[in-house]
């Protein structure tokens, strides 16, 4: 991407960048076909201006590559998309995985991009833009639309489209004609318990995060990134996890240094190196060191271990 | 108390931007003023962001995108990205799930190989389906040519003198000698335990063993618990799996035939651990080399059911339990035949 990096504090052109990307993540969710996506435009919006805001800070465009930046809004948008709706319908996610998976590994099928999406067809069809009319399930012979023998039924639709047809529709097509959609995960009720849950675990983390030597916690913290490459620092106060004070003790800082570095954050290795007085490997070493024993002891507490006296590493 | 923070200081200060002065300000304030804690906290949990913290301390943010999926339980990614891919399967309950479900599902394919056939008569018996039920134009099937089917002859199968030669004198002298690899495959006996041959690790397969797929079928007791393979040619590592929650695994790649590999697993649910244990050794086994394969393969196809054949060719490739199960088919029909039980006896002492 040919964007320039390092120029912050811009507060005007961020307010413009992220004035630009809502309007982007609002044409692809006005263009998604899938009625879910529409019903869940709000939650996904918020989901990808947070995954994106973190960068617009880094990101000033050239006038000549605002294209580039577009492009790369939609395609965060498509891929929070695809995030939510692998969250909402965990079972028709498997369906299309697989239904890739056969299209990619057949000499005779062929899944690839046009301007409307990935297009799904014959080998011979690779390349055609249109897609065709989706069949109606009704009007395919039931013997042919088996569950059980998904390579048929991919035959009997291609037969009867007698084209290339959209990668989601396919997928809406079987899922239909297989009830895969009924699948759905639990509802609300369930989301509070799972959320008391993450934030359960969460504090877990942090007081486990608490036990990692100085070092490790430094290295940790201040080079915490999200999907974005933002920081996710701030998430552990505003999810409530602990406050700005403990997270600055923690990350080795005073609050007053933690305030000077926040809008640094995430630091690089070598920053930090320069913060701690060691080599960049040595942070490196630090933090995968870290985080070893941060996995290992969440696992052990996921087994049931959790009554054991955690050692220092 | 200060006045309540707006939803743009909130998002600011999510992405770090806040001006230095407002950062401990607004930080402090979240700590204090229970509605806007709660409505920060209901953002960021509509958001998915108590999933993007674990994640990031995980070290492992990103979900795996589809094609990351299908090339991972291929086997296919570069180094870097499938140790990427690894480290967030291992904190990543829904990518695990996709993948789990995928390699399953690759499996059956695998099973239903190759694709390249499966299309013909697939998508001719849909399309004839479809056009007889709907009465409508369709694209004309692709021809089928099935395979000739093989016709049983009468002939008497080929001669080859070497192998009546092998026979003979492998009954003649009444043993076949094991061959060098033979030993590097067994565990070495543990004297204070009283010497004698050591067996191999008999929950791990393949181990102390010949094998002659190229593809060889790993299993181990998994119980329950996220496991990585991997195979070592020597110091060099052959092949390694990827996290697997199945006891069991066939590498996506051929491994070289003619090689002597030691294998083991590492469990990774909670601690460490490794099978097998140490101070045991690694599990063994030889990749029956392609010379010895392809004779077998010939032997099978030219002197079909002449089992005593079979079990010299594999003695001779080293292979004992397939030699002493082709010998003792031999001797079930011919149990008088003093020579092969003397030879079977040989094998069976290696």
């Amino acid at each position: 991407m040919r964007y320039c990096y390092g120029m912050k504090g811009d507060q005007e052109a961020l307010e413009v960048l992220a004035v630009r990307a809502g309007a982007v993540i609002d044409r692809v969710l006005a263009s998604a076909r899938r009625e879910t996506v529409r019903n869940h435009a709000a939650d996904i919006r918020s989901t990808v201006l947070l995954r994106l805001l973190p960068h617009l800070q880094r990101i000033v465009p050239a006038a000549s590559a605002i294209e580039d930046f577009d492009a790369f809004v939609a395609v965060a948008t498509q891929n929070a998309i695809n995030d939510h709706l692998r969250q909402l319908f965990p079972e028709r996610a498997k369906l299309k995985n697989r239904v890739r998976y056969l299209l990619a590994h057949s000499p005779a099928l062929a899944l690839w991009h046009s301007q409307g999406g990935l297009l799904a067809g014959l080998r011979e069809w690779e390349g055609s833009t249109r897609a065709s009319a989706l069949p109606v399930a009704g009007d395919l012979p039931a013997e042919a639309l088996r569950r059980d023998d998904d390579r048929t039924a991919m035959a009997a639709v291609f037969a009867r489209a007698g084209g290339p047809i959209l990668l989601d529709d396919l997928v809406d097509l079987l899922a239909a004609a297989w009830h895969v959609e009924a699948e759905r995960p639990p509802e609300r009720g369930a989301d509070v318990e799972t959320t008391f849950g993450q934030h359960d675990e969460l504090r877990t983390l942090w007081r486990e995060v608490g036990l990692l030597s100085p070092p490790q916690r430094t290295a940790l913290l201040l080079n915490l990134r999200d999907a974005a490459g933002g920081t996710a620092l701030p998430l552990v106060i505003i999810l409530g996890i602990a406050g700005f004070d403990d997270v600055a003790a923690a990350a080795g800082l005073t609050p007053e240094r933690l305030t000077e570095i926040w809008s640094e954050l995430p630091l690089d290795d070598n920053a930090i190196a320069a913060l701690l007085g060691v080599t960049r490997q040595q942070v490196i070493n630090f933090r995968s060191g870290g985080r070893r024993r941060l996995m290992r002891r969440m696992e052990a507490r996921a087994r049931g271990g959790h009554n054991q006296r955690p050692a220092r590493s | 108390m200060i006045e309540h923070i707006t939803t743009d200081e909130l998002l600011r200060f999510r992405r770090a931007d806040l001006p230095p002065e407002r950062v401990a300000v607004v930080a402090r304030h979240l700590g204090e003023c229970a509605a806007c804690a709660a409505a920060a906290r209901g953002a960021a949990v509509r958001a998915g962001e108590p999933e993007s913290l674990r994640l990031a301390l995980s070290g492992s943010p990103q979900h795996l995108q589809p094609e990351t999926l299908g090339a991972y339980v291929d086997g296919t990614l570069a180094t870097a990205v499938r140790a990427e891919a690894a480290d967030h399967l291992c904190v990543c309950a829904m990518c695990r799930a996709e993948a789990d479900d995928l390699a399953g599902y690759r499996r059956r394919i695998e099973a239903r190989k190759p694709l390249a056939r499966w299309w013909v008569p697939a998508i001719a018996a849909a399309v004839a389906v479809a056009a007889f039920v709907l009465r409508s134009p369709a694209p004309p099937p692709v021809p089928h040519h099935p395979r000739p089917r093989s016709v049983s002859s009468t002939a008497a199968p080929p001669v080859r003198a070497e192998w009546d030669a092998l026979v003979a004198n492998a009954l003649d002298s009444g043993r076949i000698a094991p061959p060098a690899f033979f030993h590097d495959i067994r565990p070495v006996p543990d004297e204070q335990r009283g010497g004698g041959a050591a067996a191999p690790h008999a929950a791990l397969r393949p181990s102390g063993v010949v094998v002659e797929s190229d593809r060889p079928r790993f299993t181990w007791p998994a119980n329950g618990k996220l496991a990585v393979v991997s195979i070592f040619d020597g110091a060099e590592r052959a092949a390694q799996s990827e996290p697997l929650t199945a006891g069991e695994w066939v590498p996506p790649h051929a491994l070289t035939r003619g090689r002597t590999y030691q294998w083991q697993v590492e469990l990774r649910n909670g601690a460490r651990s490794i099978l097998p244990a140490p101070p045991d050794q690694p599990a063994a086994f030889h990749l029956m080399d392609e010379a010895s394969f392809r004779e077998l393969e010939a032997a099978r196809s030219e002197r079909p059911g002449d089992h005593l054949l079979f079990g010299v060719l594999y003695a001779r490739a080293g292979a004992r339990r397939q030699a002493a199960t082709e010998l003792a088919e031999y001797l079930r029909a011919r149990p008088g035949d003093e020579r092969a039980r003397r030879l079977a006896g040989s094998i069976d002492r290696w």
